[in-house]
C-alpha cells in the first residue's frame, strides 16, 4: 500500500490522471480483496473452464484433423493432385516447387511385362523417388520371410512386383534378395526386380483388375518405349505442403485446367475411413462449440451473481459521491483485471491438458506434423476475453444502473430483468462464436434452431410452472412440499433462468452422448473383431472348388462368394443409354476407374462425376458409361438394407436388384426392366429390389445382383474376403504360388490403421464429453450459487420461525429436484431435435428417435441438480439462526 | 452554538409521492402512494437536527431527498443556495463527494475493502488530489479518532457492530464534509455500543463543526441535537411541545422516561 501511494504521488503530475491512477488502484485492490476471499472464484472458474477447455479442445480437434488430414492423405499418397489423361505440362511442377511444395510425377499404362518365357500383363505406375509424399510403401525384398520395410520410390533400373505379377512370371523368390535379382522387361527396358508390394498407399482396394502392379523409376518410362501416341495413359502430378502453399497452387490452376484434367483434395478421396474421421471430426468440433457455449453460459451466470452481490457496494460508492464514469472505470478495470488472471491460469491449465492430449496421440500421429502452435492459444484467448467481457455486459449494465438509493430502500435494484438489448448482445456474440469457431454456417444455423426452440419451451413451460405453482399453492400437503413450492413461485422469475442453464447442461449432455454412441457404435459395427482382412479374387470358375478345400484344409473362414461377370448397362424400359464410354478415354490403370471396388466409397464420388456429366449433356438418358462387374446370388449380401421389393422370389427368373444411389441417379424403379449386355449377349432382368449398400464396409459390394437364372451359364471369376492371422501369411504366398491367377489382397495395415485411429478419436470424444460435463456442472453450481444468498434469507426466517432444519432441507432438496426433472424434460425434447437436425444435416447419418433420452434426461437431471444443489446449501443448514444474520448483514 | 446566517440546507414545498406497482391480481391502475407533504425545512449551518418520526413515517424517504440521494416529487431543496432537486446524478453525485458525510443504520460498509480502505474510499473519489494523495495517512488518523487504530487490516465481517458504525463515521468525516446525514446510527446496536457510537458522533462534530441532520426515533438520542422536528403523517411538525421541553441539555432529569412514553403516544395518537 505504502509504495502503492508513493508510485501515485509520482505519477500524479496532472490531475485527472492522477485521478483516474487512484480508481485504477481501488479497482486493483477490490480484485486482490475480492479473489482472496473467494468472491471472484465462479466468475474465474468459469473464464478459466472457457480458456482452457477451448485451448485443449481447440489443439485435440487440431491434432485429430492433422491425424485424418494425414490419413486419408495417404491414400491419394498427397495432399493434392492433379490427374489428367493427357501429358502434364513440366509448369506445373515447376509452380509447385516454386511455392515450396513437395512434388511427385505419376504415369499409370499397362503393357506387357516379360521374364525369360513368361509374359503377362503389367498394369504399371511409374513414380519419382519421392513417391509416396503421404502415407506409407511396403515392400518386402524377401519372401520367405516376407518382412517388409517402408520404401521411397524406386531407383531407376529397379522395379517393384505385385506377388501375382511376380509368379505370374515364373519368377526365382530365391533370388531376390540375393546380388543378381531377377529381370523383368517393359516394353525395350530391362528392369532388376528388387521387391514386392505389399501394400501401397494411394491403390487402396484395386480388387478388380490391379493383381499385376509393377512399379517403377518415372525416369525410365522413355526407354520402354511403350509410351505411344493414342495408348491408354494416365498421368498425376502429387503435392503435398502446407494448406496456404497448396490453396495457391490450386488458385493457380484451376482457371487453367484441361477438360480431362481433375485437382483432388484428400476429402474428395471419400474412403471408409475419411468418412467415419470427418464425423468424428465434425463431433469434436460440435462438442467445442458446445463447451464453448457452457462454458459461455457459466460466465453469463456467474457474473450475473457477481453483480448481484456488488449491488450493495456499489450504492455505496456512489452515494459516497462515486460518478458513474468512477464507477465504470473501477468496475470494468476490475472485470479486466479477473479476465487477464483467469485466462492466465487458464492458459497455463490448457496447456498442461494439450500436453497431456498431444502426448496421448503421440503415438497415433506422423512424426513430421508440426508443433501444435499458438492457433489454440490465440483462440482461447480470445474466446475467454470475447466470453469475460460480451457475457458479463447484461449483469454490468444492470449493476452501473443501482440508484444510490439502496442504501436506504434496501430491496432497490434487486429485480433482475436484463434489458432486449443486452440479450441481443448476448444472442449475436454467441452467434458469432459459433461461427468463428467453427467456421462452418450449417452448425451456427443448427444451434441457432435448436437455440430458439429452447427458448420457446422454456418461455411456455415457466409459464404454464408459474400457472400451476399459483393454483396449486395452499392445497398442496406436506409442509416441506409447501415450502418448496411456495419458493418455486417466489422466485418465479429467477427459476426462468435457473432452468434455461439447467436445461442448457442437461441437453448439451444428452446431445454428446447420443452422438458419442451412434458414432462408437457405428464405427465397432464397421470393424469387428475378425473383419475380414484379406479379399481373394480372381479365382476362376474350375478352380473354385479347390481354392475353397485349401482355405477349409488351414480352417480359414471364408465369407460369402461372389461370381463376377462384366457387362453394361443399355436400356431401361427398352429405352437405349447413351454410351459415353469412359473406359475409353481413361485407362484401365487409372485408380478410380474400378466401379463395385469391394468396400470403396470412391463409387461415390464416381457418382458424382457421373451426375456432373450428366448435366452438361443433356440428350437422352445416359448410360453408367462403364462396364459394371455384375455378381448373381440368391443369398442376401450382408452390410445391405433392403429398401424397396421382395429379396430374389423363388421360381421367378430375370431377377435383378439395384444399388439405391444408381436406382436414383438412373431413375430405375421396382418393376423396370433393364438390358444388359454381358460380353455377345443381351439379357434382360426385371428390377425386383432396390438395396442400401454399405460402401463403408469391408465387404465385396454390387451394384447390381442378378438371380442365378440369369447368367449362371457365363464364365466367371469369383471373389471372397477372410480374415487372416499374422502366422497365417505366409501360406498365402504358397496359395498363390499353386493358383497362379487368384490374387490376394491384404487390407490389413489399413484396417489395422483405422482401427488405431478410430480408437485415438474414441478416446478425444471421451477426454471431451468429460470437459463438457465439467462445464455443465459449474453453470449448475453457479447457478444455484446465485440463489444461496435469497436462500440464506429465507432460511433465517424460517429457521427462527422454528422450522426444523431437516423440514427446510427437504423442502431445499424438492425444489431442486422438480426444477432438475423439469430441465431434463425439456433438455430431452430439446436434445432430440437438435439430434434430428446434427444427424441428418451434419452427420449425414439416419435418424432414429432415442426414447432412453426422455429417461436419462429428467432423472440424471434430477439427481444431478439436486445433488448439487443440495450439497451447496447444505452449509446454510447447519448455521444457527444468529450467525446466518450475522452472515446477512 | 450561534447560528450562521447562512442556510445550509432549505426545503421548500417538498412532497414525494410513489407509485405502488399494481399486484398482478388488480387492475392496471397504479395507486399513488403520498409519503411527505409540504415539507417546509430550513437547516442553517453548524447546526445540529433531529427528525423524529414513527417507523415508517418517512424519516428516511426525507433524508434521502435532502442528501440529494433523491428527488422530491414536487418542491426545492436548495443546499448552501443552490438548488440540488434540478440537478442531475452526476451533478448531486459531485456534491455528495464534496461536501456530504453518510452514516446508516446498516453500517454500508464495501464487504472487501478493509475497515481502512473501507475510510480511504470517499478520500479517494475526491477530485481534490491534496485529499487523494493523503488518503492513507488521513483514514489512519481518522481510524484513530475513533479508537480503531488497531483494526485497520480488519474486513467489515471481522468487526463487531459497534465498531463497523465507527469505520462508517471515519469514513464520513474524512472529506471534511459540510453536511452530514446520519439515518439511526445506533438503532443496530445494543444500548452499550449504541452510547459509544452517538458519543462519538456528537464529539467529532462538535469538533468539526459539521451540519448534522439526524434521523431516529429515539428521543434520548434526538435531545443531543439542538433542534427537532417531528414527521408524523408526511407532515413536518417544528418544535413540537411534547419534544422540545427537554431543551439541549445533556443532562438527563426524571421527566425523561415519562416524556419517552408522552412522545411514543404522541406519536401512535399521530396514526
Ligand atoms: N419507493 C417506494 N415504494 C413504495 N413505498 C415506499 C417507497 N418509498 C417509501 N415507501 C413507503 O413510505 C413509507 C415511509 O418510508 P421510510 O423508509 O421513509 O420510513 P421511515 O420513517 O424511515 O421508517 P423507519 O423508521 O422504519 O426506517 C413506508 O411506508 C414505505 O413503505
Ligand atoms: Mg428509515
Amino acid at each position: 500500500m505504502h509504495s502503492n501511494s508513493q508510485l501515485a504521488k509520482q505519477i500524479n503530475t496532472t490531475d485527472s490522471s492522477g485521478a483516474f491512477f487512484t480508481w485504477l488502484k481501488i479497482a486493483w485492490r477490490l480484485f486482490v480483496r475480492e479473489l482472496g476471499r473467494g468472491e471472484l472464484t465462479i466468475i474465474a472458474l468459469s473464464i478459466i473452464l472457457a480458456v482452457s477447455s477451448v485451448m485443449a479442445l481447440s489443439s485435440v480437434t487440431d491434432r485429430v484433423e492433422q491425424a485424418i488430414m494425414s490419413k486419408s492423405a495417404a491414400f491419394i499418397a498427397a495432399d493434392r493432385d492433379l490427374q489428367s489423361s493427357h501429358p502434364i505440362d513440366n509448369i506445373v511442377i515447376e509452380k509447385a516447387n516454386e511455392l515450396g511444395l513437395q512434388t511427385d510425377k505419376h504415369i499409370y499404362f499397362s503393357s506387357m511385362a516379360f521374364a525369360g518365357d513368361e509374359m503377362n500383363i503389367a498394369v504399371v505406375k511409374a513414380v519419382t523417388e519421392t513417391y509416396p509424399l503421404r502415407g506409407e510403401l511396403f515392400i518386402s525384398q524377401d519372401l520367405v520371410t516376407n518382412q517388409s520395410v517402408t520404401k521411397k520410390g524406386p531407383k531407376q533400373g529397379e522395379a517393384w512386383l505385385s506377388k501375382r505379377l511376380f509368379y505370374a512370371l515364373s519368377l526365382d523368390d530365391a533370388m531376390l534378395s540375393s546380388d543378381t535379382p531377377p529381370v523383368v522387361e517393359v516394353g525395350e527396358l530391362a528392369l532388376n526386380v528388387t521387391g514386392i508390394i505389399e501394400s501401397e498407399p494411394d491403390a487402396p482396394f484395386q480388387v478388380f483388375d490391379s493383381g499385376t502392379r509393377l512399379i517403377m523409376n518415372i525416369g525410365d518410362v522413355p526407354a520402354t518405349n511403350v509410351i505411344q501416341p493414342g495408348s491408354r495413359i494416365f498421368y498425376r502430378d502429387l503435392f503435398a505442403g502446407e494448406a496456404g502453399q497448396l490453396d495457391e497452387l490450386v488458385q493457380w490452376l484451376e482457371p487453367q485446367l484441361k477438360p480431362n484434367q481433375e485437382i483432388r483434395d484428400v476429402k474428395d478421396g471419400e474412403t471408409a475411413m475419411s468418412n467415419a474421421l470427418q464425423r468424428a471430426e465434425s463431433f469434436l468440433m460440435l462438442a467445442g462449440v458446445l463447451g464453448l457455449l457452457l462454458a459461455a453460459t457459466a460466465v453469463a451466470v456467474a457474473t450475473r451473481l457477481y453483480s448481484q452481490r456488488h449491488f450493495d457496494s456499489i450504492a455505496i460508492f456512489k452515494t459516497l459521491g462515486a460518478s458513474v464514469q468512477q464507477v465504470r472505470v473501477v468496475y470494468l478495470f476490475q472485470l479486466v483485471l479477473i479476465t487477464i488472471f483467469s485466462v492466465l491460469v487458464g492458459i497455463i491449465i490448457g496447456s498442461l491438458i494439450q500436453g497431456v492430449a498431444v502426448e496421448a496421440m503421440a503415438g497415433q500421429l506422423p512424426k513430421d506434423l508440426p508443433p501444435v502452435g499458438f492457433k489454440p492459444l490465440l483462440i482461447a484467448i480470445a474466446t475467454g476475453a470475447v466470453c469475460a467481457l460480451m457475457f458479463s455486459i447484461p449483469s454490468l449494465l444492470k449493476l452501473f444502473s443501482v440508484p444510490p438509493l439502496r442504501v436506504l430502500r434496501r430491496n432497490l435494484g434487486d429485480n433482475f430483468a436484463t434489458s432486449i438489448m443486452a440479450k441481443i448482445i448476448m444472442a449475436i456474440t454467441t452467434i458469432l462464436l459459433v461461427l468463428i469457431y467453427s467456421q462452418n454456417l450449417r452448425l451456427t444455423a443448427i444451434v441457432m434452431g435448436a437455440g430458439a426452440v429452447l427458448v420457446a419451451v422454456i418461455l411456455v413451460v415457466s409459464n404454464i410452472m408459474i400457472r400451476l405453482s399459483r393454483k396449486v399453492g395452499s392445497s398442496v400437503g406436506g409442509s416441506a412440499i409447501k415450502i418448496a413450492l411456495a419458493s418455486l413461485k417466489r422466485r418465479a422469475s429467477e427459476n426462468t433462468s435457473q432452468l434455461i442453464g439447467f436445461t442448457l447442461a442437461i441437453m448439451l449432455i444428452l446431445i454428446l452422448y447420443s452422438l458419442e454412441n451412434s458414432i462408437i457404435k457405428e464405427w465397432q459395427q464397421q470393424l469387428p473383431e475378425g473383419t475380414p482382412n484379406h479379399f481373394v479374387i480372381n479365382i476362376a470358375q474350375h478352380e473354385l472348388e479347390q481354392v475353397k478345400q485349401e482355405f477349409e484344409q488351414k480352417d480359414i473362414v471364408l465369407e460369402q462368394f461372389y461370381p463376377i461377370i462384366r457387362g453394361r448397362l443399355t436400356t431401361i424400359n427398352d429405352e437405349v443409354l447413351l454410351q459415353n464410354d469412359r473406359d475409353k478415354d481413361k485407362s484401365g490403370a487409372k485408380l478410380t476407374d474400378g466401379e463395385e471396388k469391394a468396400n470403396n466409397a470412391q463409387t461415390k464420388a464416381e457418382n458424382r462425376a457421373s451426375d456432373e456429366e450428366e448435366g452438361s449433356e443433356s440428350e437422352g438418358r445416359k448410360g453408367i458409361g462403364r462396364e459394371l462387374n455384375l455378381t448373381f446370388t440368391e443369398l442376401f449380401p450382408e452390410n445391405n438394407t433392403l429398401l424397396e421389393g421382395e429379396w430374389m422370389t423363388e421360381g421367378v427368373l430375370n431377377q435383378v436388384s439395384v444399388e439405391k444411389g444408381v436406382a436414383e441417379r438412373m431413375e430405375i424403379k421396382l418393376g423396370d426392366k433393364l438390358g444388359f449386355l454381358i460380353g455377345a449377349r443381351e439379357v434382360e432382368v426385371n428390377v425386383t429390389s432396390i438395396r442400401d449398400v454399405n460402401w463403408n464396409s469391408f465387404q465385396p459390394n454390387f451394384f447390381m445382383i442378378f438371380s442365378n437364372d440369369v447368367v449362371a451359364d457365363f464364365p466367371a471369376t469369383y471373389i471372397s474376403a477372410f480374415y487372416l492371422s499374422k502366422e497365417d501369411k505366409l501360406w498365402v504366398n504358397q496359395l498363390v504360388k499353386q493358383f497362379p491367377t487368384l490374387s490376394i489382397i491384404d487390407v490389413e495395415a489399413m484396417i489395422n490403421e483405422i482401427q488405431q485411429v478410430i480408437e485415438q478419436v474414441s478416446v478425444s470424444i471421451s477426454f471431451v464429453l468429460l470437459v463438457v460435463v465439467m462445464a455443465a456442472t459449474l453453470v449448475l453450481l453457479a447457478q444455484v450459487q446465485s440463489s444461496l444468498d435469497e436462500r440464506r434469507k429465507e432460511t433465517v426466517i424460517y429457521r427462527t420461525l422454528g422450522a426444523k432444519g431437516s423440514m427446510i432441507q427437504n423442502a431445499i432438496t424438492f425444489e431442486f429436484l422438480s426444477l432438475g426433472a423439469i430441465a431434463g424434460i425439456i433438455a430431452a425434447l430439446v436434445a432430440e431435435v437438435s439430434l434430428y437436425l446434427l444427424q441428418s444435416l451434419m452427420f449425414d447419418m439416419d435418424w432414429v428417435p432415442h426414447p432412453e433420452l426422455w429417461l436419462i434426461g429428467p432423472i440424471s437431471g434430477a439427481v444431478f441438480v439436486a445433488l448439487v444443489g443440495t450439497l451447496s446449501t447444505r452449509s446454510l443448514l447447519k448455521m444457527t439462526p444468529n450467525e446466518l444474520i450475522r452472515q446477512l448483514s | 452554538m450561534s447560528q450562521s446566517r447562512i442556510s445550509a440546507l432549505v426545503a421548500t414545498n417538498v412532497s414525494k409521492q410513489v407509485s405502488l406497482p399494481s399486484a398482478p391480481s388488480s387492475s392496471s391502475d397504479e395507486k399513488q402512494l403520498s409519503i411527505l407533504n409540504d415539507i417546509e425545512l430550513t437547516i442553517q449551518d453548524g447546526e445540529s437536527i433531529a427528525i423524529v418520526g414513527a417507523s415508517g413515517s418517512g424519516k428516511s424517504t426525507l433524508l434521502g431527498i435532502l442528501a440529494g440521494l433523491d428527488l422530491p416529487t414536487t418542491g426545492e431543496v436548495h443546499f448552501y443556495e443552490k438548488q440540488i432537486n434540478t440537478l442531475n446524478e452526476e451533478q448531486r453525485a459531485q456534491i455528495r463527494r464534496t461536501e456530504v458525510g453518510f452514516i446508516f443504520q446498516q453500517f454500508l460498509l464495501v464487504p472487501s475493502l478493509t475497515a481502512l480502505e473501507n475510510v480511504m474510499l470517499p478520500a479517494e473519489l475526491s477530485d481534490d488530489p491534496e485529499l487523494r494523495n493523503n488518503a492513507k495517512v488521513k483514514a489512519e488518523q481518522w481510524l484513530d479518532k475513533v479508537g480503531l487504530s488497531h483494526r485497520l487490516d480488519h474486513f467489515p465481517n471481522q468487526l463487531s457492530g459497534g465498531e463497523q458504525q465507527r469505520v462508517a463515521i471515519a469514513r464520513a468525516f474524512i472529506t471534511n464534509p459540510k453536511l452530514l446525514f446520519a439515518d439511526e446510527p445506533s438503532a443496530n446496536l445494543d444500548t452499550e455500543n449504541g452510547k459509544l457510537v452517538e458519543d462519538l458522533l456528537f464529539e467529532l462534530n462538535e469538533k468539526a463543526n459539521t451540519t448534522l441532520v439526524l434521523v431516529t426515533h429515539d428521543l434520548e438520542l434526538a435531545k443531543r441535537c439542538q433542534r427537532r422536528v417531528l414527521l408524523t403523517n408526511g407532515h413536518l411538525v417544528e418544535k413540537p411541545a411534547v419534544i422540545n421541553e427537554g431543551g439541549d441539555s445533556s443532562t438527563s432529569n426524571n421527566t425523561d422516561k415519562s416524556l419517552d412514553v408522552q412522545v411514543a403516544e404522541a406519536i401512535s395518537n399521530a396514526f
